[in-house]
Protein backbone atom coordinates (compact mmCIF):
# COMPACT_ATOMS: atom_id res chain seq x y z
CA UNK A 1 0.00 0.00 0.00
CA UNK A 2 0.85 3.72 -0.61
CA UNK A 3 2.43 5.29 2.26
CA UNK A 4 4.06 8.72 3.44
CA UNK A 5 8.44 8.49 3.12
CA UNK A 6 8.14 10.43 6.39
CA UNK A 7 6.30 12.14 9.13
CA UNK A 8 6.58 15.57 7.54
CA UNK A 9 3.58 16.35 5.21
CA UNK A 10 5.77 18.48 2.48
CA UNK A 11 7.71 14.92 2.20
CA UNK A 12 7.41 13.11 -1.43
CA UNK A 13 4.56 10.39 -1.39
CA UNK A 14 6.27 7.04 -1.33
CA UNK A 15 5.05 3.74 -3.05
CA UNK A 16 6.69 0.69 -4.07
CA UNK A 17 9.03 0.37 -6.99
CA UNK A 18 7.70 -2.51 -8.09
CA UNK A 19 4.33 -0.95 -9.30
CA UNK A 20 6.65 0.05 -12.24
CA UNK A 21 7.84 -3.79 -13.21
CA UNK A 22 6.51 -3.51 -16.30
CA UNK A 23 9.25 -1.23 -17.76
CA UNK A 24 12.06 -3.46 -16.82
CA UNK A 25 12.61 -6.71 -19.69
CA UNK A 26 13.75 -8.69 -16.71
CA UNK A 27 11.05 -8.42 -13.91
CA UNK A 28 12.65 -9.07 -9.82
CA UNK A 29 11.17 -7.87 -6.79
CA UNK A 30 11.95 -5.30 -4.37
CA UNK A 31 9.92 -4.86 -1.64
CA UNK A 32 11.87 -2.53 0.27
CA UNK A 33 12.49 -0.04 -2.30
CA UNK A 34 10.30 3.06 -2.28
CA UNK A 35 9.48 5.42 -4.99
CA UNK A 36 8.83 9.01 -5.34
CA UNK A 37 4.84 8.16 -6.44
CA UNK A 38 4.46 11.57 -8.36
CA UNK A 39 7.23 11.42 -9.84
CA UNK A 40 6.92 7.65 -11.13
CA UNK A 41 3.46 7.76 -12.14
CA UNK A 42 3.96 10.71 -14.00
CA UNK A 43 6.77 8.70 -15.68
CA UNK A 44 4.63 5.43 -16.01
CA UNK A 45 1.50 7.16 -17.60
CA UNK A 46 3.43 9.08 -20.15
CA UNK A 47 6.03 6.29 -21.55
CA UNK A 48 4.88 4.11 -24.85
CA UNK A 49 3.21 1.04 -23.82
CA UNK A 50 6.67 -0.94 -25.50
CA UNK A 51 8.99 0.88 -23.90
CA UNK A 52 11.50 -1.27 -21.76
CA UNK A 53 15.08 -1.07 -20.32
CA UNK A 54 17.63 -1.62 -21.01
CA UNK A 55 17.82 -0.45 -24.25
CA UNK A 56 18.58 -4.21 -25.71
CA UNK A 57 18.84 -2.84 -29.40
CA UNK A 58 21.60 -0.49 -28.58
CA UNK A 59 23.41 -3.18 -25.96
CA UNK A 60 23.36 -5.82 -28.75
CA UNK A 61 26.42 -5.79 -30.96
CA UNK B 1 4.82 26.11 -33.38
CA UNK B 2 6.48 24.64 -29.88
CA UNK B 3 9.96 23.20 -30.46
CA UNK B 4 12.19 21.42 -28.18
CA UNK B 5 15.43 21.86 -28.37
CA UNK B 6 17.12 18.38 -26.32
CA UNK B 7 20.89 17.66 -25.76
CA UNK B 8 22.11 15.12 -23.36
CA UNK B 9 24.79 17.40 -22.76
CA UNK B 10 25.46 20.04 -20.53
CA UNK B 11 22.99 23.12 -20.77
CA UNK B 12 24.51 26.20 -20.74
CA UNK B 13 27.97 25.14 -21.52
CA UNK B 14 30.87 26.75 -23.22
CA UNK B 15 30.89 25.41 -27.02
CA UNK B 16 29.29 25.31 -30.21
CA UNK B 17 25.67 23.03 -29.75
CA UNK B 18 24.74 25.53 -26.91
CA UNK B 19 25.50 28.78 -29.08
CA UNK B 20 23.06 26.67 -31.77
CA UNK B 21 20.81 25.88 -29.46
CA UNK B 22 20.12 29.42 -28.38
CA UNK B 23 20.54 31.17 -31.65
CA UNK B 24 17.73 28.64 -32.81
CA UNK B 25 15.66 29.62 -29.05
CA UNK B 26 15.96 33.43 -29.38
CA UNK B 27 15.14 33.70 -33.44
CA UNK B 28 12.23 31.69 -33.32
CA UNK B 29 10.96 33.08 -30.61
CA UNK B 30 11.21 37.05 -32.00
CA UNK B 31 9.22 34.94 -34.69
CA UNK B 32 6.59 33.72 -32.38
CA UNK B 33 7.30 30.29 -31.94
CA UNK B 34 7.85 29.14 -28.46
CA UNK B 35 10.95 27.20 -27.90
CA UNK B 36 12.32 24.94 -24.88
CA UNK B 37 15.98 23.67 -24.12
CA UNK B 38 16.20 20.68 -22.58
CA UNK B 39 19.51 18.93 -21.34
CA UNK B 40 21.78 17.60 -18.51
CA UNK B 41 22.13 20.02 -15.56
CA UNK B 42 26.18 21.39 -15.26
CA UNK B 43 26.68 19.85 -11.72
CA UNK B 44 24.78 15.97 -13.76
CA UNK B 45 23.15 16.05 -11.14
CA UNK B 46 19.35 16.37 -12.97
CA UNK B 47 17.96 17.38 -16.35
CA UNK B 48 16.30 20.29 -16.73
CA UNK B 49 14.44 22.50 -19.47
CA UNK B 50 16.36 25.79 -18.42
CA UNK B 51 14.09 28.28 -19.94
CA UNK B 52 11.14 27.15 -18.16
CA UNK B 53 12.90 26.26 -14.44
CA UNK B 54 11.16 22.55 -14.69
CA UNK B 55 14.21 20.19 -13.55
CA UNK B 56 14.05 16.35 -12.28
CA UNK B 57 16.80 15.04 -9.93
CA UNK B 58 18.29 12.19 -10.82
CA UNK B 59 17.84 11.26 -7.51
CA UNK B 60 14.13 10.78 -8.06
CA UNK B 61 14.91 7.87 -10.77
CA UNK B 62 18.16 6.38 -10.13
CA UNK B 63 17.38 3.81 -6.86
CA UNK B 64 15.15 2.07 -8.84
CA UNK B 65 16.23 2.33 -12.39
CA UNK B 66 20.04 0.40 -10.60
CA UNK B 67 18.09 -2.12 -8.78
CA UNK B 68 16.14 -2.91 -11.64
CA UNK B 69 19.11 -2.97 -13.71
CA UNK B 70 21.57 -4.84 -11.78
CA UNK B 71 24.49 -7.12 -13.25
CA UNK B 72 22.27 -10.33 -12.68
CA UNK B 73 18.88 -8.44 -14.40
CA UNK B 74 21.50 -6.92 -17.01
CA UNK B 75 24.20 -8.48 -18.15
CA UNK B 76 24.91 -6.12 -21.50
CA UNK B 77 24.95 -3.30 -19.17
CA UNK B 78 27.50 -3.79 -16.98
CA UNK B 79 29.88 -5.05 -19.96
CA UNK B 80 31.94 -2.32 -19.33
CA UNK B 81 31.91 0.90 -16.73
CA UNK B 82 31.77 3.43 -19.40
CA UNK B 83 28.92 1.58 -21.60
CA UNK B 84 26.98 1.65 -17.80
CA UNK B 85 27.68 5.31 -17.05
CA UNK B 86 26.28 6.45 -20.95
CA UNK B 87 23.67 4.00 -20.59
CA UNK B 88 22.26 4.39 -17.34
CA UNK B 89 22.25 8.35 -17.30
CA UNK B 90 20.40 8.07 -21.24
CA UNK B 91 17.94 6.32 -19.21
CA UNK B 92 17.57 8.98 -16.73
CA UNK B 93 17.25 11.89 -19.77
CA UNK B 94 14.32 8.91 -21.24
CA UNK B 95 12.48 8.87 -18.10
CA UNK B 96 12.81 12.86 -16.97
CA UNK B 97 11.67 13.70 -20.72
CA UNK B 98 8.57 11.72 -20.25
CA UNK B 99 8.07 13.06 -16.76
CA UNK B 100 8.60 16.34 -18.73
CA UNK B 101 5.90 15.63 -21.07
CA UNK B 102 6.74 15.47 -24.58
CA UNK B 103 2.83 15.27 -26.38
CA UNK B 104 3.26 19.08 -25.87
CA UNK B 105 5.42 19.66 -28.77
CA UNK B 106 5.13 20.27 -32.41
CA UNK B 107 8.43 19.27 -33.11
CA UNK B 108 11.41 17.90 -30.87
CA UNK B 109 14.84 18.82 -33.02
CA UNK B 110 17.46 16.87 -30.73
CA UNK B 111 21.66 18.19 -30.96
CA UNK B 112 23.11 14.80 -29.97
CA UNK B 113 22.55 10.71 -30.89
CA UNK B 114 22.21 10.18 -27.39
CA UNK B 115 19.41 12.74 -27.08
CA UNK B 116 18.44 11.54 -30.34
CA UNK B 117 17.67 7.71 -29.29
CA UNK B 118 16.39 8.42 -25.89
CA UNK B 119 13.57 10.88 -26.65
CA UNK B 120 12.87 8.34 -30.14
CA UNK B 121 12.33 5.90 -27.31
CA UNK B 122 9.78 8.20 -24.85
CA UNK B 123 8.07 10.54 -27.37
CA UNK B 124 4.52 10.03 -28.45
CA UNK B 125 4.40 8.53 -32.23
CA UNK B 126 2.55 11.45 -33.72
CA UNK B 127 5.83 13.78 -32.55
CA UNK B 128 8.11 14.45 -34.95
CA UNK B 129 11.67 14.09 -34.04
CA UNK B 130 14.75 15.60 -35.89
CA UNK B 131 18.01 14.00 -34.75
CA UNK B 132 20.77 17.07 -35.85
CA UNK B 133 24.50 15.50 -35.81
CA UNK B 134 26.87 18.02 -34.99
CA UNK B 135 30.62 15.65 -34.77
CA UNK B 136 31.05 12.29 -34.18
CA UNK B 137 30.92 10.65 -30.83
CA UNK B 138 32.74 7.81 -31.66
CA UNK B 139 35.47 9.63 -34.15
CA UNK B 140 35.80 11.03 -30.82
CA UNK B 141 35.78 7.92 -28.21
CA UNK B 142 37.94 5.82 -30.81
CA UNK B 143 40.74 8.16 -30.83
CA UNK B 144 40.75 8.68 -27.18
CA UNK B 145 40.74 4.59 -26.96
CA UNK B 146 43.46 4.87 -29.77
CA UNK B 147 45.66 7.22 -27.88
CA UNK B 148 45.27 5.80 -24.21
CA UNK B 149 46.32 2.16 -24.57
CA UNK B 150 46.47 1.47 -20.95
CA UNK B 151 42.93 1.99 -20.90
CA UNK B 152 42.73 -1.81 -22.35
CA UNK B 153 40.30 -1.19 -25.13
CA UNK B 154 40.64 -2.19 -28.48
CA UNK B 155 38.22 -3.07 -31.54
CA UNK B 156 37.41 -6.35 -29.52
CA UNK B 157 35.80 -4.22 -26.49
CA UNK B 158 32.44 -4.27 -25.60
CA UNK B 159 32.72 0.07 -25.04
CA UNK B 160 34.74 0.27 -28.23
CA UNK B 161 31.77 -0.95 -30.27
CA UNK B 162 29.11 0.40 -27.75
CA UNK B 163 29.61 4.36 -29.28
CA UNK B 164 28.71 2.96 -33.06
CA UNK B 165 25.80 0.94 -31.73
CA UNK B 166 24.20 4.27 -30.38
CA UNK B 167 25.48 6.34 -32.64
CA UNK B 168 24.19 4.48 -35.65
CA UNK B 169 20.90 4.28 -33.56
CA UNK B 170 20.95 7.83 -32.74
CA UNK B 171 21.22 9.34 -35.87
CA UNK B 172 18.43 7.18 -37.87
CA UNK B 173 16.21 8.07 -34.80
CA UNK B 174 13.16 10.15 -36.09
CA UNK B 175 11.74 11.52 -39.44
CA UNK B 176 14.85 13.33 -40.75
CA UNK B 177 18.47 13.56 -40.25
CA UNK B 178 20.17 17.24 -40.33
CA UNK B 179 24.10 17.94 -40.71
CA UNK B 180 26.09 20.80 -41.52
CA UNK B 181 28.79 19.52 -43.52
CA UNK B 182 29.26 16.69 -46.85
CA UNK B 183 32.29 15.44 -44.24
CA UNK B 184 29.72 14.25 -41.90
CA UNK B 185 26.78 13.40 -43.94
CA UNK B 186 29.59 10.72 -45.93
CA UNK B 187 30.69 9.88 -42.47
CA UNK B 188 27.08 9.22 -41.50
CA UNK B 189 25.53 7.03 -44.58
CA UNK B 190 29.32 5.03 -45.11
CA UNK B 191 29.99 4.23 -41.04
CA UNK B 192 26.71 4.49 -39.56
CA UNK B 193 24.48 2.96 -42.40
CA UNK B 194 22.10 6.30 -42.50
CA UNK B 195 20.36 6.46 -45.92
CA UNK B 196 21.76 9.30 -47.61
CA UNK B 197 18.25 10.41 -48.91
CA UNK B 198 17.16 11.08 -45.04
CA UNK B 199 19.86 13.61 -44.51
CA UNK B 200 19.67 17.09 -44.82
CA UNK B 201 22.93 18.82 -45.29
CA UNK B 202 22.87 23.02 -44.40
CA UNK B 203 25.65 25.03 -43.04
CA UNK B 204 25.38 27.09 -39.37
CA UNK B 205 24.64 30.47 -39.36
CA UNK B 206 26.01 33.74 -37.05
CA UNK B 207 24.65 36.10 -35.86
CA UNK B 208 26.36 39.35 -37.71
CA UNK B 209 24.62 41.78 -35.67
CA UNK B 210 26.06 40.17 -32.17
CA UNK B 211 28.95 39.65 -33.37
CA UNK B 212 29.80 43.41 -34.53
CA UNK B 213 28.23 44.22 -30.91
CA UNK B 214 31.15 42.30 -28.82
CA UNK B 215 33.41 43.19 -31.18
CA UNK B 216 32.70 47.23 -30.44
CA UNK B 217 32.14 46.70 -27.12
CA UNK B 218 36.35 46.03 -27.21
CA UNK B 219 39.02 44.32 -24.77
CA UNK B 220 41.18 45.01 -21.95
CA UNK B 221 43.69 43.21 -23.86
CA UNK B 222 46.33 45.22 -26.26
CA UNK B 223 47.93 43.47 -28.98
CA UNK B 224 52.13 44.28 -28.70
CA UNK B 225 52.67 47.04 -30.83
CA UNK B 226 55.94 45.28 -32.81
CA UNK B 227 54.47 41.82 -33.01
CA UNK B 228 52.07 40.27 -35.39
CA UNK B 229 49.27 38.12 -33.26
CA UNK B 230 48.09 34.31 -34.10
CA UNK B 231 44.71 33.49 -32.24
CA UNK B 232 43.77 30.32 -31.54
CA UNK B 233 40.27 29.95 -29.32
CA UNK B 234 39.69 26.61 -28.74
CA UNK B 235 38.67 24.36 -25.57
CA UNK B 236 41.70 22.73 -24.88
CA UNK B 237 40.89 19.42 -25.32
CA UNK B 238 42.73 16.38 -27.30
CA UNK B 239 40.71 17.01 -30.66
CA UNK B 240 41.08 20.47 -30.82
CA UNK B 241 45.05 19.62 -31.67
CA UNK B 242 46.54 22.63 -29.56
CA UNK B 243 49.38 20.49 -29.21
CA UNK B 244 50.07 20.47 -32.65
CA UNK B 245 49.86 24.20 -33.15
CA UNK B 246 52.20 24.26 -29.92
CA UNK B 247 54.81 22.55 -31.95
CA UNK B 248 54.26 24.52 -34.90
CA UNK B 249 55.27 27.23 -32.71
CA UNK B 250 58.36 25.66 -31.56
CA UNK B 251 59.25 25.03 -35.25
CA UNK B 252 58.09 28.62 -36.31
CA UNK B 253 60.39 29.87 -33.72
CA UNK B 254 63.61 28.55 -35.52
CA UNK B 255 62.40 29.73 -38.79
CA UNK B 256 62.21 33.45 -38.36
CA UNK B 257 62.83 36.03 -36.04
CA UNK B 258 60.08 36.34 -32.63
CA UNK B 259 58.14 39.55 -34.26
CA UNK B 260 54.88 36.99 -33.62
CA UNK B 261 53.37 36.11 -30.56
CA UNK B 262 50.28 33.48 -30.30
CA UNK B 263 47.35 33.97 -27.96
CA UNK B 264 45.17 31.03 -26.81
CA UNK B 265 42.42 31.70 -25.50
CA UNK B 266 40.23 28.72 -23.55
CA UNK B 267 40.17 26.26 -21.11
CA UNK B 268 39.94 22.58 -20.67
CA UNK B 269 41.22 19.14 -19.40
CA UNK B 270 44.66 19.21 -21.78
CA UNK B 271 45.57 23.00 -19.97
CA UNK B 272 48.70 21.70 -17.74
CA UNK B 273 49.86 19.17 -20.05
CA UNK B 274 49.86 22.08 -22.96
CA UNK B 275 51.08 24.67 -20.22
CA UNK B 276 54.34 22.15 -19.96
CA UNK B 277 54.60 21.94 -23.56
CA UNK B 278 54.91 25.62 -23.88
CA UNK B 279 57.86 25.63 -21.27
CA UNK B 280 59.70 22.57 -22.43
CA UNK B 281 60.35 24.46 -26.07
CA UNK B 282 60.89 27.71 -24.42
CA UNK B 283 57.68 29.57 -25.98
CA UNK B 284 56.90 30.50 -22.21
CA UNK B 285 57.34 34.43 -24.15
CA UNK B 286 55.63 33.39 -26.88
CA UNK B 287 52.81 32.29 -26.19
CA UNK B 288 49.72 33.60 -23.56
CA UNK B 289 47.26 31.39 -22.42
CA UNK B 290 44.01 33.32 -21.70
CA UNK B 291 41.57 30.90 -20.10
CA UNK B 292 38.05 31.34 -20.98
CA UNK B 293 36.70 34.80 -21.96
CA UNK B 294 34.19 36.10 -23.50
CA UNK B 295 35.32 39.13 -25.90
CA UNK B 296 36.74 36.86 -28.37
CA UNK B 297 35.44 39.01 -31.50
CA UNK B 298 37.15 41.81 -30.05
CA UNK B 299 40.36 39.81 -29.71
CA UNK B 300 39.07 38.77 -33.19
CA UNK B 301 39.70 42.33 -34.49
CA UNK B 302 43.21 42.77 -32.43
CA UNK B 303 45.17 39.26 -33.96
CA UNK B 304 46.75 38.74 -37.68
CA UNK B 305 46.33 34.94 -38.48
CA UNK B 306 43.61 32.94 -37.14
CA UNK B 307 44.53 28.70 -35.77
CA UNK B 308 42.43 26.04 -35.95
CA UNK B 309 44.62 22.54 -35.90
CA UNK B 310 42.42 20.06 -34.61
CA UNK B 311 42.15 16.78 -34.85
CA UNK B 312 38.39 16.38 -35.45
CA UNK B 313 35.84 18.83 -36.08
CA UNK B 314 32.79 19.79 -38.06
CA UNK B 315 31.83 23.52 -38.39
CA UNK B 316 33.45 25.43 -35.72
CA UNK B 317 31.79 28.67 -34.55
CA UNK B 318 35.52 30.13 -33.89
CA UNK B 319 36.56 29.48 -37.94
CA UNK B 320 33.23 31.44 -39.09
CA UNK B 321 34.37 34.32 -36.35
CA UNK B 322 37.30 34.48 -37.48
CA UNK B 323 36.42 34.90 -40.99
CA UNK B 324 33.48 37.95 -39.94
CA UNK B 325 36.66 39.21 -38.71
CA UNK B 326 38.52 39.25 -41.67
CA UNK B 327 41.20 37.22 -40.70
CA UNK B 328 43.35 34.55 -42.76
CA UNK B 329 42.66 31.03 -41.41
CA UNK B 330 45.08 28.25 -40.99
CA UNK B 331 43.71 25.29 -40.63
CA UNK B 332 43.93 21.15 -40.56
CA UNK B 333 42.19 19.48 -43.21
CA UNK B 334 40.11 17.34 -40.13
CA UNK B 335 36.29 16.89 -40.85
CA UNK B 336 34.69 19.88 -42.44
CA UNK B 337 37.06 22.55 -42.25
CA UNK B 338 38.10 21.91 -45.85
CA UNK B 339 34.71 22.79 -46.55
CA UNK B 340 35.00 26.06 -44.51
CA UNK B 341 38.62 27.14 -45.53
CA UNK B 342 39.65 27.12 -49.33
CA UNK B 343 43.54 26.59 -49.84
CA UNK B 344 45.09 29.68 -50.73
CA UNK B 345 42.25 32.07 -51.32
CA UNK B 346 40.50 32.10 -48.07
CA UNK B 347 43.06 30.60 -46.01
CA UNK B 348 46.08 28.12 -46.03
CA UNK B 349 45.18 24.23 -44.75
CA UNK B 350 47.68 21.76 -43.63
CA UNK B 351 47.28 17.95 -43.23
CA UNK B 352 45.75 16.99 -39.80
CA UNK B 353 48.64 16.63 -37.12
CA UNK B 354 51.17 18.18 -39.16
CA UNK B 355 53.19 21.04 -37.13
CA UNK B 356 55.70 21.40 -40.04
CA UNK B 357 53.14 22.40 -42.36
CA UNK B 358 51.60 24.42 -39.87
CA UNK B 359 54.71 26.45 -39.45
CA UNK B 360 55.43 27.15 -42.49
CA UNK B 361 52.34 28.50 -43.35
CA UNK B 362 52.19 30.54 -40.57
CA UNK B 363 55.61 31.71 -41.83
CA UNK B 364 54.34 31.96 -44.95
CA UNK B 365 51.52 34.88 -43.53
CA UNK B 366 54.00 36.41 -40.87
CA UNK B 367 56.40 37.34 -43.37
CA UNK B 368 53.93 38.19 -46.62
CA UNK B 369 51.49 40.98 -45.59
CA UNK B 370 49.98 42.03 -48.80
CA UNK B 371 49.07 37.98 -49.33
CA UNK B 372 48.14 37.97 -45.74
CA UNK B 373 45.87 40.65 -45.80
CA UNK B 374 44.23 39.25 -49.25
CA UNK B 375 43.42 36.27 -47.73
CA UNK B 376 41.89 37.88 -44.53
CA UNK B 377 39.95 40.15 -47.20
CA UNK B 378 38.65 37.13 -48.86
CA UNK B 379 37.26 35.05 -45.88
CA UNK B 380 35.68 38.15 -44.75
CA UNK B 381 34.01 38.49 -47.71
CA UNK B 382 33.09 34.92 -48.32
CA UNK B 383 32.21 34.61 -44.52
CA UNK B 384 29.88 37.47 -44.76
CA UNK B 385 27.84 35.72 -47.35
CA UNK B 386 28.13 31.59 -46.42
CA UNK B 387 27.53 32.56 -42.86
CA UNK B 388 23.78 33.82 -42.81
CA UNK B 389 21.96 33.38 -39.78
CA UNK B 390 18.50 34.11 -41.61
CA UNK B 391 19.28 31.46 -44.46
CA UNK B 392 20.27 28.73 -41.82
CA UNK B 393 17.23 29.83 -39.22
CA UNK B 394 14.70 29.87 -42.94
CA UNK B 395 16.13 26.59 -44.02
CA UNK B 396 15.70 24.97 -41.07
CA UNK B 397 12.24 26.40 -40.39
CA UNK B 398 11.54 24.93 -43.89
CA UNK B 399 12.44 21.27 -42.37
CA UNK B 400 10.17 22.21 -39.19
CA UNK B 401 7.37 22.71 -41.41
CA UNK B 402 7.95 19.79 -43.98
CA UNK B 403 8.62 17.38 -41.02
CA UNK B 404 5.33 18.41 -38.94
CA UNK B 405 3.41 18.48 -42.11
CA UNK B 406 4.31 14.50 -42.58
CA UNK B 407 5.90 15.00 -45.82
Amino acid sequence: MPRKGGDDVSEPYMVIGDLYNRIFAVQSSHVDLLVNYAVWNRIFEQLPKDYTLPDLEVLTF
Amino acid sequence: MKILLATYWLIPHVGGVWKYMTQIQQRLEAMGHQVDLLGNSPDYAKFHIINRGREISKEWIRPLVVTKLAREYAPLLHADPLIHYYEMDRYMLELSAACFGLDQYDIIHTQDIFAARSLARVKPAHVPLISQVHGSVTGELHNHFRMNPQLGINEHSPAWKYFPSVESRGAASGNVTITSTQWQKNLLVRDFGIPEHRISVFQYGLDAQEFWHKAHMGTDVSRPPDKKVIICPARLSFVKGIDVLISALGILKSMRQQDWVCWIVGDGDKREELWDQTQALALQNDVVFFGERHDIPALLLQSDIFVHSCIQDNQPFSVMEAQFAGLPACVSNAGGLPEMVEHGVTGLVSPVKDPLTLAQHLNTLLGNDEYRRMLGQNAARWGQQHWSLDQMISRLLNEYTRVASGA
